[in-house]
């Protein structure tokens, strides 16, 4: 026997690949021949030893956390449409009337509080804390070169 | 005259999940080595058995979780890495049976990291044919059949899997 065709033999013998007859040949084998035998113990050994790393070591890992939050998107979404939904109404009937009110006042520096309040409202800011009235600057009449 | 069942496909599938997801992750963590890449990769092979849950064995679910493995380094283009070889470990395999229970469960997880770095030096069928069978115990009938070959192929792919195994674990200063 070739020295890899007992080897291969072996294996199957391991996996219990091998009929009656061929079995029993290579028990015959194992029994009369230290090397076969010492190696066979090994194998056996190894076997084991590769089962119980593996097996025990890979497990299917959970989801990671990233993973598990990418999934949250469409609860955050669903959370926030109200939101949303409400700002383009406030802004829809609120910006008209703001206007209206704006347009009865006089003097061209309420043009440029309408722009601090319009851009107050636009990005989410309290109109009281974006209207950039700086001293001299509010009281200059918009369209008129300095 | 008896009521014709239909199966329901996430029962089937669910069934089939519970029977072979912790043997499929194992193999494709073998193949692509990376736990997440193997956990899509498990994913993914079970979505494409969801119309033929109801009658899929286990030749075919691991035939599909080859295939996606075997399309996932396709796309990827992933090398088989070479690896460092370290030099200082002089542990025997048969000697972690004597460690306590930490050093024990250290040990293996430290050889099962080593096994997967030595298969992925070891060409995709011979791997596959390791795996099933010297991990998954699948008889080489099984092996043969979903990989189209016959059992003679499939004893000698063994063969040269162990051959190449024992002499890379040799090289890190196992008794292999």
């Amino acid at each position: 026997m070739k020295p890899d065709n007992w080897r291969i033999t072996m294996e199957a013998y391991l996996d219990g690949e091998l009929d009656e007859d061929q079995t029993r040949a290579f028990e015959e084998l194992s029994a009369a021949d230290p090397l076969v035998r010492d190696e066979l113990e090994l194998r056996t050994a190894l076997r084991a030893s590769w089962r119980r790393a593996l097996r025990n070591d890979e497990r299917i890992p959970a989801p990671k956390a990233s993973r598990s939050a990418a999934q949250r998107p469409s609860v955050r979404r669903l959370a926030w449409f109200p939101v949303a939904l409400a700002a383009s109404l406030l802004l829809v009937v609120g910006l008209p009337r703001l206007v209206r009110v704006l347009d009865h006042q006089s003097a061209p520096q309420t043009a440029l509080i309408r722009s601090g309040q319009v851009a107050a409202i636009g990005f989410g800011e309290r109109p009281g804390r974006t209207v950039f009235l700086e001293p001299g600057v509010a009281d200059l009449p918009l369209g008129r070169s300095h | 005259m008896p009521a014709l069942s239909i199966p329901e496909p996430a029962s089937s599938l669910e069934k089939l999940m519970a029977e072979h997801s912790d043997g499929v992750f194992r193999y494709l963590r073998c193949l692509v080595r990376d736990p997440d890449t193997a956990r899509d990769l498990l994913q993914e092979t079970f979505l494409r058995l969801i119309d033929q849950a109801a009658t899929a064995g286990r030749p075919l679910v691991y035939t599909t979780a080859r295939n996606c493995a075997l399309d996932h380094l396709r796309r990827k283009k992933v090398r088989r890495g070479t690896g460092t070889v370290p030099v200082d470990r002089q542990r025997t395999l048969r000697s972690s049976g004597h460690l306590s229970h930490p050093d024990a469960a250290l040990a293996d997880k430290q050889l099962g990291q080593d096994i997967l770095a030595a298969l992925a030096e070891v060409p995709e069928d011979q791997r596959t044919v390791f795996h099933l069978s010297e991990i998954e115990g699948l008889p080489y009938a099984e092996i043969a059949e979903l990989m189209g070959v016959g059992q003679g192929t499939i004893a000698s792919r063994k063969h040269h899997a162990v051959r190449k195994l024992r002499r890379y674990l040799r090289r890190l200063g196992y008794e292999a």
